[in-house]
């Protein structure tokens, strides 16, 4: 570039340079979510590249459905599981386990890799299911807030650290204490003991994509399944954790949504 | 977690199948994205004018780079934005599609209260008056920082001598219109 060009483009700089106030910060990024929903804006814009898979899904889902019936309702929700959003309580249908109270905590401190601190977050790219069928899969469905978590703990068959080959932050889990508040589908009692991947153990951080980062105090909207083989006995697996924001869900999919919508659609109602 | 096993063995049921992309260094991604965030953002903003689809843009290239982290080059500035105009492309070509099939339906400018009447876009708009799209685009890439012309030219497909004359020629044109500088 020669000198007038220099000098031209210098001029050029300067106004450009007003973009700046133009530009808005990054958007935060939670590392305990960092994955494809955390960066983008709510999924409605990706309805339609997703929607051939939601219809492979749906085939899937359905014949599953067929092959796996539910149960029919047979219990109600123990007492105590009001609704502050004012949606009716529950008719429960299949029975998780209910959990014990066991430690939260491992009874000694996990063994840690060694190498520098680094954070892992597994990324998911799961195939696109609605509430109702993620529901569905489910062993039950509820919302309760997070009394207490425990330290992270290796999630394997002996409790001991993986090889590095096979290490992966789903081996990493963390057991929370979870108030029971409104039981959506399947029974529970008024606290169960969950078990949720990832977490820091030492200086590296292990992260699962589709589980908010458990927040003592804060609501979740909870599916749950089983639990790994090398968990505890008499604790519940989460399949999908969502946070809950005043009325409104995180959903993994939609957005935001009411809490009142998000329940209705998970018991099929 | 169950997320990453197929089925559930112990209540039978089955669970829809999930495959595992990638698992990556956030830390490292943390860092680009908070150093690059307005490197993307700004050079989106110049070439779609308009916040709202830059916004856009920028979450999928971000996205796009959470998912191939392993595979980004270092520096990975010039591979966001080559991403970001890729993206870009690909979104006025679905929407050129959607123009012609929605018959003859004018797109109208965008509405806004008054914010857009902001000195730097009454300054840009007038620029891109003079501008072509690509004198345009080639400037704010050389205004972006850590740029060298090699980059430049990977991002807007041309070689690095084709990138000098195209900032020669555009300043040029400035040049005749120094109401804009």
């Amino acid at each position: 570039m020669n000198e007038r060009d220099t000098d031209t483009f210098a001029r050029f700089g300067r106004r450009m340079a007003l973009i700046e106030a133009e530009i808005k910060n990054p958007p935060r990024l939670d590392v305990s979510q960092i994955d494809r929903y955390a960066v983008r804006k709510p999924a409605s814009r990706r309805a339609p590249a997703l929607a051939g898979v939601a219809l492979v899904v749906a085939v899937v889902v359905v014949a599953s459905l067929i092959a796996d019936r539910r149960p029919a309702p047979s219990a109600t929700v123990p007492a105590g599981a009001g609704d502050s959003s004012g949606v009716p309580a529950a008719t429960a249908s299949s029975v998780p386990s209910v959990a014990a109270l066991v430690p939260l905590d491992p009874a000694s401190s996990p063994e840690e890799p060694t190498g520098p601190c680094l954070s892992h977050t597994t990324v998911y790219d799961r195939l696109r299911t609605t509430i109702e069928q993620e529901a569905n899969m489910s062993s039950a469905v509820l919302v309760g807030t997070v009394s207490a978590i425990g330290k992270a703990q290796w999630n394997t068959e002996d409790g001991r650290m993986p090889s590095s080959e096979q290490l992966e932050p789903s081996q990493v889990m963390r057991l929370v204490r979870v108030g029971v508040e409104i039981v959506v589908t399947g029974t529970a009692t008024g606290i169960i003991t969950v078990q949720i991947p990832g977490g820091l153990i030492g200086c590296h951080g292990f992260y699962v994509g589709l589980f908010a980062e458990p927040k003592v105090g804060s609501r979740y909207l909870m599916f749950l399944g089983n639990v790994d083989a090398g968990s505890t006995e008499g604790v519940v697996g989460a399949r999908e954790v969502w946070a809950i924001e005043g009325d409104m869900v995180s959903t993994a999919f939609d957005g935001f949504l009411p809490l009142a919508t998000v329940i209705e659609r998970a018991r099929g109602d | 977690m169950s997320a990453e096993r197929p089925t559930d063995a112990g209540n039978g049921r089955r669970t829809v199948p999930v495959q595992r992309t990638t698992s990556v260094r956030v830390g490292e991604f943390e860092r680009a994205y908070e150093r690059h965030y307005r490197d993307v953002y700004r050079y989106l903003l110049g070439l779609t004018r308009s916040p709202e689809e830059a916004d856009d843009i920028a979450s999928e290239t971000f996205e796009r780079a959470l998912r191939a982290w392993n595979r980004v080059p270092e520096p990975s500035l010039p591979w966001l934005l080559l991403t970001a105009r890729r993206v870009a492309t690909d979104r006025w070509r679905r929407a050129r599609r959607l123009a012609r099939i929605r018959l003859r339906v004018r797109s109208q400018p965008p509405t806004d209260a008054g914010e857009r009447q902001t000195e730097f876009w009454l300054w840009f708009d007038a620029l891109a008056a003079v501008l072509t799209h690509r004198q345009r685009e080639v400037l704010m890439l050389r205004y972006q920082r850590d740029l060298s012309d090699e980059d430049i030219g990977s991002i807007m497909g041309i070689s690095a001598s084709g990138v000098r004359s195209l900032v020669a020629r555009s300043l040029d044109v400035l040049r005749s219109h120094p109401e804009l500088l």
